[in-house]
Parts: structure tokens; C-alpha cells; sequence
């Protein structure tokens, strides 16, 4: 997406006035796809994905015999439902989330966000799961794709945030647990955590052999602290109070802020993790097209998708 | 500026801690919630420069509010007598000197003096101030426009002169009266005089200094029935003896005359006739004396004294020995204890008033049971006030000296048929010069001879017709004669029985000049009293009956001989002794004498004003010799004893807070007036001082200004306050970028 039609973007805080969060989505998505294709729904295949040459132990069942029959050699005809991808978001509730300067706030951006990847990857057939976690995982929705799941995890994303802390080590060794199958997880969080746990965790998830996405949601205030005025601050997890005055302490929490995004940067370089730093006010559609161009680029998702985008 | 009570300005200090809390830094109130904290640090607090200012302002106002409440909790006052309050609007002050006998102890004057010139020193121009003596009566020594916008120095000065050396015609004010108090009648005067003159122009204080030795003796009475003012304060400033305390009182009482006349006709010396009383005194020790035994002597007579033994607070009644010689003055002294202004009773001589008695009869004499004269002349003796001589005569022997009925100051007459006609009429004269005549009409009596001597027509006599005997009735105790008999006990006059009276007839007409003092039960008057003309003393008496056994039991009853003398006492010859007379009693002047002057206890000679009946100016107590010449160019003496009020004795001291407050006097409030009561001279200087100081604070009363004060710093910090809370409140806090 070229950086100069950003104007044709939707407005964050414009979308964030749609009420229903199916229906952002669906007008992240639409939009998206309206811009990419002159016709997003033509000549969708859902049932093919490709052949490959049989191998042994293959099912027999698989094997194309028309193709047999003509060309007298093996193919497995690969379903779509095989090479489907396995996205599983993760979504950050905790009480940090909650923290917005505008009208929204991260939380509800990052529902957004997993509902329009949702949305996008349920509408070319992959499956999505959610497990959405404050300080410790909440059920996850294993990836699904049929009619009504999307529903579901529309009512789960519009949960609000309740959790008190980032605890991001125990939900995310939980749901690595509970998750088995290799897939794509998504994770949207805004990182507020010590940076030492991050990366033993992040880790971990990266070498049990899961594509790992962190969308990392920072509010604008948060990331340029545009605070004018010397009052108390009051953490949104602990609560604790805290006097700032914004003059003196801006310095100080903008170097530490951005050693945090330099070390989780290179803990994601590390780990091959793609992390893209999402401020609130970024049109969806951006962090979208992130996401597929950087599936493309992993080869992970299904061609027809990049030949859609092409 | 002085504080009455200093230490509270310590209260002060208490600014610390509003000054102390303005500089804790006391964070913002608003909250603003971050995502988290973990990036961030504590920065120092700043104030910004606004809020700054205004809180100092309201730290200003809020020290300044605790400061003025430690001013207004130490009593501040200005030590200048002339007040910044004080000098608007003036006390009315009156200062009561009591200058009653008792203040003739020790040094009580002295110390009363200076206690007035100090409350004299204490004022300030703007005060009304008057000074007063006072003993029974209130001698105003300077009235309030003589020490008009007078600095108090110059006031007290002032009063020094007076009270230093007397001025005229007030008498000497150097030392006190020998009269008793009557601090009632002097606070009411006062408390009328601030009334009277308030009226004028409203004023501030009204207050009345009254410096007494606040004995027992002195009298509230008429302070119970007076409705005190309540604006009108009394100080009571109280003087107390330093000296050993006690006190014997002497006084005389009621001398009797139960002694045997012919012993005391013995005693009585070279006069011998006058019937020496028995006298008694009273002698009372005080309720706190330290001493019990007393001696009494006559002055000059001291081998005949008599001690005893009186304990603290008892009182007895002791007879007094007999005096060597009744015609001398004597002073009768008790000694043994220190105060000694009221230890001497001043006794006068004996003074028998001549009465000359005419008897005129059929049988004047004496030795005749049967005769009026015999009962009559029985009845008169002499005494220490009256000395009787009766002369009897029948009407030959009158007829031949008929000067004798002038000579005569009462004339008694028994009539009957042989009466000289020529007799009624002279004696009618003769009463009509204020001689009293009484006429014993007899049996046979002519009309004539009563309607000649009463001078009413139509009168008539006839025997009356007595069953068995007839008894008095219808006594008339209003009459001067017969008001000694009104007692229940005596009055009863129905066991004198009467065989034998004559009936009197009036004529309507004349029931009016004549007084039917006693009926008999048959209506008949029995007793008849004729003024004899108009504007004269005497009268013409009439009994219808004789006294004599032969005709009634009169004589024989008990109620003759006071029957007798009180008829001579309504001649002007009253055998009542002469009361005891105190300092301020007026003393008796002789009536249509010229001449008169009276020679005062000191020895001076003054002589009375033309036509007083009284003398008044009897100051000090002694002997007052009252010498006059009468009509016929005798001189006349009669020596008066005047003594000391016996309630001045009654030295103890009473609470004047106590004794004032109970009669309804408004006392000056709160703690200046229980100083003031204490004993001023055992205050030290700084006690003194602290008292003077109270007196200022509570007259200025400044802590007053300094509560309005600390309302109104109050209510402009409220507002301010508030205008800070409201107008001023900070908008949440918000990123500005966004």
C-alpha cells in the first residue's frame, strides 16, 4: 500500500463509531479488498489448492485419477482445507489495554484490529481461533472455520478489559500448550512488561514452531507522552499513583520507552517473529495489508490470497 | 496594648500549622490514569505560579485569623486610662465613703481616704464622677458637674482637700461621724442620682464605688424594699481591721423604778427625794472576740466597778452600780477590749420638771380616806422626771388666797352643792391659758357651774338612779389619755364599779365640742374631756362620779395611777423618762421660750435658731445642756445625754457580696469584683496591678473588635476559598496532541 494514499484510509477514530464490531471489521475488510481487487468475491476457488506429485503413504484417496488417466502420472490433489492457515489471535485484555486518549481505546483497537484479520482470513476460508488473556488465558475458541464461528469470536473480542496486569508469560505458555498444531498466532498487545520475561516467552512460542505476529498497540500518548499539565498518574493495572510532571519526566520516559520497542525489536528479529508497532491511530487497513504481505513473504499463505493481492 | 492574660498570645505560635500544612506539598486531588507507570518516574513537585499566590493569600488570611484569635483569648487592653472605647462615651461613678462611727477604728479612715482617691485616680475625663459621705444619711461631697472632665489625678486631689480639711458648711470631714450607717439609704440616693442624671445623656458604665468597713450593724433595709437598677454596678470595696478583732458594746437600757423609795431617798444623797432607778446595761462581745472578761465603772467612780466575765459573741444584761450622786452627769465606761469609740454610755443628771397640783375641795385633807386628795396625793411622787407638789385648799381658804389657782399648772376640783358659783367661770379662764382642769363633779353639783366651766349652754346634771352599781363602758382608746390602756391585757375596766355617779345631759348641739371618753353601761357619760378653747393645750376633764371608795373603786384600781399621770402628761407634764437619745437625734427644744442656746459636748456654746423646736445637731454623743430663759425670767437647764448608736458596735464584718447581692444590688461582675472585696490592703502591688488591669480590659473590652474581626477575615477567606475551589478548577488533564 502506497504510503501516499493514506488519505484514502478510514480514520480510526471514525471507524471506532461504528458500534458493531462485526460491522468494522467488515468495513475494514470490504474497503481493503475494494482498493486491492476490482472484485473481491470473483473466481474464488474454495475447494482446490494444488497438486503435488504422489509420495508414499499418501492417502490413495486424494490421488486425482483424472489426471492419472490423462497424463498417466500420480498427483494428490490437495484440499483446500489441508493447507488451510490456522490463525489463532491473541488478544491482550488487560486493565492497560483500557487506556485511550481519544474516544477508543487500545483495547477496543485491538479487538478491531483481530476482528478485521478475522474477518479477512475467515472470508478466504482459513480458520481462526481467539484466545483472548489479562493476567492469565481465558478459554481459548480453537481456529474454526464455519458458519457462526466468526460470530462467536466477534462476542468474545467485545468482551472489555478486566484484567488488572500484563501477565503475558502465563497465557501465552498456556494457550502454546493447548494449541498443538502449528498455525499463525497473532498477537495484539501492547507489551507493557518486563522486557526479560517477553523474550523467554516470545521465544518459546517462536521455537514450538508457531508463526508468531505481534501487533503491538500503542496508544499515541503513550508512545510520544503528550501530557502537558503536572498531575498524578495513575497505573491502569496496579493503580499505584504516581506525581508526574510531564516536562520533566517526557525525556526520561521516551528513552526507556523506545530501549523497550529497540529490545523487542531485536527479541523479534531474533526469534524471526514479525512485529509491527501499531499506534491506535493508524488506519486498520495498513496493519492488514502488513499482515498479508508479510504472510507472502513467509510463503504462508495460500496463493490464490497472493494472487488476489497482486 | 497590655494583655490580661499573655500567655494566650502564645496561642499565636499555633500559625505553624497552617503554615506547616500550606508547605506540604499537598499533590493534586485529580488522578490521571496512565496505561503504566513502568516507564516513568516521581517528579519533584512544582507549584505553579497561580495557585501559588492565591494559597499564600489564603495562608495570609488564615494566620492572620488564628493570630487575632490569640489576641482576642489574651484580653488585650490599652494601658492609657483614656481608652479608644472608653473615651466615647463615659462611667457615671459615685464614690460612697462610709463615715460612720465604727470607721473611727484603728485606721480604717485613713485607708478608706485612700481607697477613694485611688478610685478617684482611676478615672478618666469622660467619667461622671461624684463622691459621697455617708452615715445615716449621704452628705454629697462633690456632685458630678464639680469634677467635671477632671483628669483622675486632679479629682483625687480635689477630694484630698476635702476630706483633709473640711469645708463649710459641711462640718468637719476630717475624721468620721459618730452615726450609725445606712449604707441602704446611700446606695439608693446614689443609685437616684445616676438615674436622674442619666437621663440627661446615655452613658456607658454606671457604678457605684462604696468603700466601707461592711460591719454587721449596718443597716439594708430599705434596700429590700427599693427596686435596685440593674445597669447601675456596685463595687464594694471592703476595709478590714488588721487589729486583735472583737468589740464590747455598752448600752443603756430601759432603767426601771422598781427600787424602794424610801431606800433610794436615803442613797440619793444631799437631793434626797429623787427616786434613783435601777439601771441596767447591756454589754455584748463580739461574735469573734479573743477577749472575756469586761470591767464597768462609772468615770470617776472606779471603787465601784464591776468585772465579769462575757465569753466571744454573748451578750448580758447586767445591773449597773449605783451612782454616787443622781444630780451629776455620769458616764458609765466599759473597758477590756481595744475598740474604743462606743465604749462609753453618757448618763444625764437626774431632772425632776416641777408640777404644781391645786386640789380645791369640801375636804382637802390629806388624812381623810373618804377624800380624792387622799388617793391623789398618794399617786404623785418624785421622780427622775417629774416632781409633783400638790396643794389642797377648800374653797374658804381659796377664797381667801384666790392667787393659788394662777400658781397652778393642774388644778383638781371636787364639786358639790357648796361650790362657789364665781369658781366655774375663773377656772374656765384658767383653762383656757392651757392649765388643765379636772373636776370631780359631786353629788349636787349645779347645772350652771358645768356649763360655766366646760362654757357649753344647755348642759344638765342629775343624780342617776344605780342598781346595785354601774360599770365603764365604751372606753375610748383613741383618746391620748386612755391610749395606755388599749393593750389587751389592761383594757379591761369593767371590776372598777361605780354606786354613785351623776348623769350628764348634752345637747345635740354640742356633742361635737365636747368628748365622752367613757360611758357608764346605763349610756350616761362617765368620763368627759372639754377642750377648753380653741389653739390652747388645756382642758377641762370632767369624772361624773367621785374616785373615792364611797362613790366607785377608781381610786382603789389599778388603772388610777396611770389613769392619774396620764392626764398630767396631757397637761404637758409627761412622766414618760426621756428616751435614749443617739448621735442625730433631734433634742427637744422648750416652746415659747426665747434665748435658747445649747452647750455642744465640745464645750462651744450654740445658740438655736428663733422658733425650732428641735436641735438636729447633735454629732458627737456627750452631754447637751440646753439652757433657756423662760417667760417669768428663770433660767431654765436641762442637760440632754446623747450616745453612740448602739448598732455601730456590731463590728463583725459581713460579706458585702453576699449581704448586696441578696437585696437585689447588682454587683460589678466577674472577678474584678471578688479582688475588689478581698482585703486591698494585704494585695500586693502586682495583685494591684492585675486588678486595675481587669478592670481596664473589661471596660475597653477590645476582644470584642478583634471577634468582629476574626469574622470578617473569616468570611473574605471563605470566599476566596471558594472562589478557588469554583472558578479555578483545573480541566482533566489531556494529551495535547491529541
Amino acid at each position: 500500500m502506497p504510503a501516499n494514499s493514506k488519505t484514502s484510509l478510514i480514520d480510526p477514530s471514525t471507524l471506532m463509531r461504528i458500534k458493531s464490531l462485526e460491522m468494522r471489521a467488515r468495513v475494514v475488510v470490504e474497503g481493503f479488498w475494494k482498493g486491492l481487487h476490482k472484485s473481491p468475491y470473483h473466481g474464488f476457488s474454495v475447494e482446490f489448492s494444488e497438486y503435488r506429485p504422489y509420495t508414499k503413504g499418501d492417502d490413495p484417496r486424494f490421488i486425482d485419477w483424472k489426471v492419472v488417466a490423462r497424463s498417466d502420472r500420480v498427483f494428490i490433489k490437495k484440499f483446500e482445507d489441508e493447507t488451510n492457515l490456522r490463525c489463532t489471535m491473541l488478544v491482550d485484555q488487560s486493565k492497560s489495554m483500557g487506556y485511550g486518549s481519544d474516544e477508543y481505546s487500545k483495547a477496543d483497537y485491538a479487538a478491531t484490529l483481530a476482528a478485521t484479520l478475522s474477518f479477512f482470513l475467515m472470508g478466504q476460508g482459513d480458520a481462526v481461533g481467539l484466545a483472548t488473556f489479562d493476567e492469565k488465558p481465558d478459554q481459548a475458541i480453537p481456529a474454526r472455520n464455519r458458519p457462526g464461528h466468526l460470530r462467536r469470536l466477534m462476542i468474545r473480542l467485545e468482551q472489555a478489559p478486566r484484567g488488572s496486569g500484563t501477565n503475558l508469560i502465563a497465557p501465552l505458555k498456556a494457550i502454546s500448550e493447548m494449541i498443538r498444531r502449528r498455525g499463525v498466532f497473532v498477537l495484539i498487545s501492547d507489551l507493557l512488561a518486563p522486557i526479560e520475561e517477553l523474550e523467554s516467552h516470545l521465544s518459546y512460542l517462536a521455537a514450538a514452531g508457531h508463526d508468531l505476529v505481534i501487533f503491538h498497540t500503542l496508544d499515541r500518548a503513550e508512545l510520544e507522552f503528550t501530557f502537558d499539565r503536572a498531575t498524578h498518574f495513575r497505573d491502569a493495572e496496579t493503580g499505584q499513583d504516581l506525581y508526574i510532571d510531564p516536562d520533566a519526566a517526557r525525556a526520561g520516559y521516551l528513552e526507556k520507552l523506545n530501549a523497550h520497542l529497540e529490545a523487542l525489536r531485536g527479541i523479534c528479529d531474533r526469534n524471526r517473529i514479525d512485529y509491527r508497532l501499531v499506534p491506535t491511530d493508524q488506519p486498520l487497513e495498513l496493519s492488514l495489508f502488513d499482515f498479508i504481505r508479510n504472510r507472502k513473504d513467509a510463503g504462508m499463505l495460500p496463493a490464490r490470497a497472493l494472487n488476489k493481492a497482486g | 496594648m497590655s494583655f490580661l492574660f499573655p500567655l494566650y498570645v502564645l496561642g499565636a505560635l499555633g500559625i505553624a500549622i497552617p503554615i506547616l500544612l500550606h508547605l506540604r506539598r499537598r499533590p493534586p486531588k485529580e488522578h490521571v490514569p496512565f496505561s503504566s507507570l513502568m516507564f516513568l518516574e516521581k517528579s519533584p513537585e512544582r507549584l505553579t505560579r497561580r495557585t501559588r499566590v492565591e494559597r499564600w493569600l489564603l495562608l495570609a488570611l488564615r494566620c492572620l485569623i488564628l493570630i487575632l484569635l490569640a489576641l482576642m483569648f489574651s484580653r488585650p487592653f490599652l494601658k492609657s486610662s483614656t481608652g479608644l472605647i472608653g473615651a466615647e462615651e463615659g462611667s457615671r461613678i459615685v464614690v460612697l465613703i462610709d463615715g460612720s462611727a465604727s470607721m473611727k477604728r484603728s485606721d480604717l479612715w485613713e485607708r478608706a481616704r485612700e481607697e477613694a482617691l485611688n478610685a478617684l485616680e482611676e478615672t478618666s475625663p469622660s467619667d461622671d464622677v461624684a463622691v459621697g459621705l455617708f452615715d445615716d444619711r449621704l452628705d454629697l461631697l462633690r456632685p458630678f458637674d464639680s469634677l467635671a472632665s477632671l483628669p483622675g489625678t486632679a479629682r483625687a486631689d480635689a477630694l484630698a482637700e476635702i476630706l483633709a480639711e473640711g469645708i463649710e458648711p459641711v462640718s468637719d470631714k476630717s475624721s468620721p461621724s459618730w452615726r450609725s450607717t445606712r449604707p441602704d439609704l446611700a446606695l439608693a440616693s446614689a443609685a437616684d442620682l445616676i438615674s436622674d442624671a442619666a437621663t440627661e445623656k446615655p452613658l456607658g458604665d454606671q457604678r457605684i464605688i462604696l468603700i466601707s468597713d461592711f460591719q454587721e450593724g449596718a443597716s439594708l433595709e430599705a434596700l429590700s424594699s427599693y427596686a435596685w437598677p440593674e445597669e447601675i454596678e456596685v463595687r464594694p470595696v471592703a476595709l478590714d481591721v488588721a487589729e486583735a478583732p472583737g468589740n464590747l458594746a455598752l448600752h443603756l437600757v430601759a432603767a426601771s423604778s422598781d427600787s424602794d423609795p424610801e431606800a433610794s431617798a436615803e442613797e440619793g444623797g444631799p437631793s434626797s427625794g429623787i427616786k434613783a432607778p435601777l439601771r441596767r446595761a447591756r454589754i455584748t462581745n463580739g461574735r469573734d472576740s479573743e477577749f472575756e472578761t469586761f470591767s464597768l465603772a462609772w468615770e470617776g467612780e472606779e471603787d465601784s466597778q464591776i468585772n465579769g466575765f462575757l465569753p466571744a459573741g454573748a451578750s448580758r444584761v447586767i445591773p449597773v452600780p449605783p451612782r454616787a450622786d443622781e444630780t451629776q452627769d455620769a458616764v458609765l465606761v466599759v473597758s477590756g477590749d481595744v475598740h474604743e469609740f462606743d465604749n462609753r454610755a453618757f448618763v444625764a443628771r437626774a431632772q425632776p420638771r416641777p408640777v404644781s397640783l391645786l386640789y380645791l375641795g369640801k375636804d382637802a385633807d390629806e388624812a381623810n380616806v373618804g377624800s380624792p386628795l387622799f388617793y391623789l396625793s398618794r399617786a404623785m411622787h418624785r421622780t427622775t422626771v417629774i416632781d409633783p407638789s400638790v396643794t389642797a385648799m377648800n374653797f374658804e381658804e381659796n377664797a381667801a388666797a384666790p392667787e393659788a389657782i394662777d400658781a397652778a399648772q393642774v388644778v383638781i376640783i371636787r364639786t358639790d352643792t357648796d361650790t362657789p358659783p364665781e369658781l366655774a367661770e375663773r377656772l374656765a379662764r384658767q383653762a383656757a391659758t392651757g392649765i388643765l382642769v379636772i373636776a370631780i363633779i359631786g353629788e349636787g353639783t349645779s347645772d350652771s357651774f358645768v356649763q360655766q366651766l366646760t362654757g357649753i349652754s344647755g348642759l344638765g346634771l342629775a343624780e342617776a338612779e344605780v342598781r346595785d352599781y354601774a360599770m365603764l363602758s365604751q372606753i375610748d382608746f383613741d383618746s391620748p389619755v386612755l391610749a395606755p390602756f388599749a393593750q389587751a391585757r389592761i383594757r379591761d375596766f369593767t371590776k372598777i364599779h361605780t354606786w354613785r355617779h351623776r348623769e350628764l345631759t348634752i345637747p345635740d348641739e354640742a356633742a361635737d365640742s365636747l368628748r365622752i371618753l367613757a360611758k357608764y353601761d346605763g349610756e350616761a357619760p362617765a368620763w368627759v374631756e372639754v377642750p377648753a378653747g380653741e389653739g390652747s393645750g388645756g382642758n377641762v376633764f370632767l369624772f361624773l362620779s367621785g374616785w373615792e371608795p364611797r362613790e366607785s373603786q377608781l381610786a382603789l384600781s389599778s388603772k388610777f395611777i396611770p389613769l392619774v399621770y396620764g392626764l398630767l402628761g396631757q397637761a404637758g407634764f409627761s412622766a414618760v423618762r426621756e428616751p435614749t437619745r443617739y448621735v442625730g437625734d433631734p433634742l427637744p427644744l422648750p416652746s415659747n421660750e426665747e434665748e435658747i442656746s445649747i452647750t455642744i459636748p465640745s464645750g462651744d456654746q450654740v445658740s438655736a435658731d428663733a422658733g425650732a423646736s428641735e436641735f438636729t445637731d447633735t454629732e458627737t454623743p456627750g452631754f447637751y445642756t440646753v439652757s433657756s430663759t423662760d417667760a417669768a425670767g428663770r433660767d431654765q437647764t436641762r442637760v440632754y445625754a446623747v450616745n453612740v448608736p448602739p448598732l455601730e458596735s456590731r463590728i463583725e464584718t459581713t460579706d458585702p457580696a453576699v449581704t448586696l447581692a441578696d437585696l437585689g444590688v447588682t454587683l460589678q461582675s466577674t472577678s474584678a469584683a471578688d479582688s475588689a472585696g478581698l482585703d486591698t490592703a494585704s494585695l500586693t502591688e502586682s495583685q494591684r496591678r492585675r486588678i486595675e488591669a481587669e478592670e481596664k480590659e473589661s471596660n475597653q473590652k477590645l476582644w470584642k473588635w478583634l471577634l468582629v474581626a476574626v469574622l470578617a477575615v473569616l468570611l473574605l477567606e471563605t470566599w476566596l476559598a471558594g472562589r478557588r475551589g469554583s472558578g479555578a478548577t483545573a480541566p482533566t488533564p489531556s494529551p495535547a496532541g491529541s
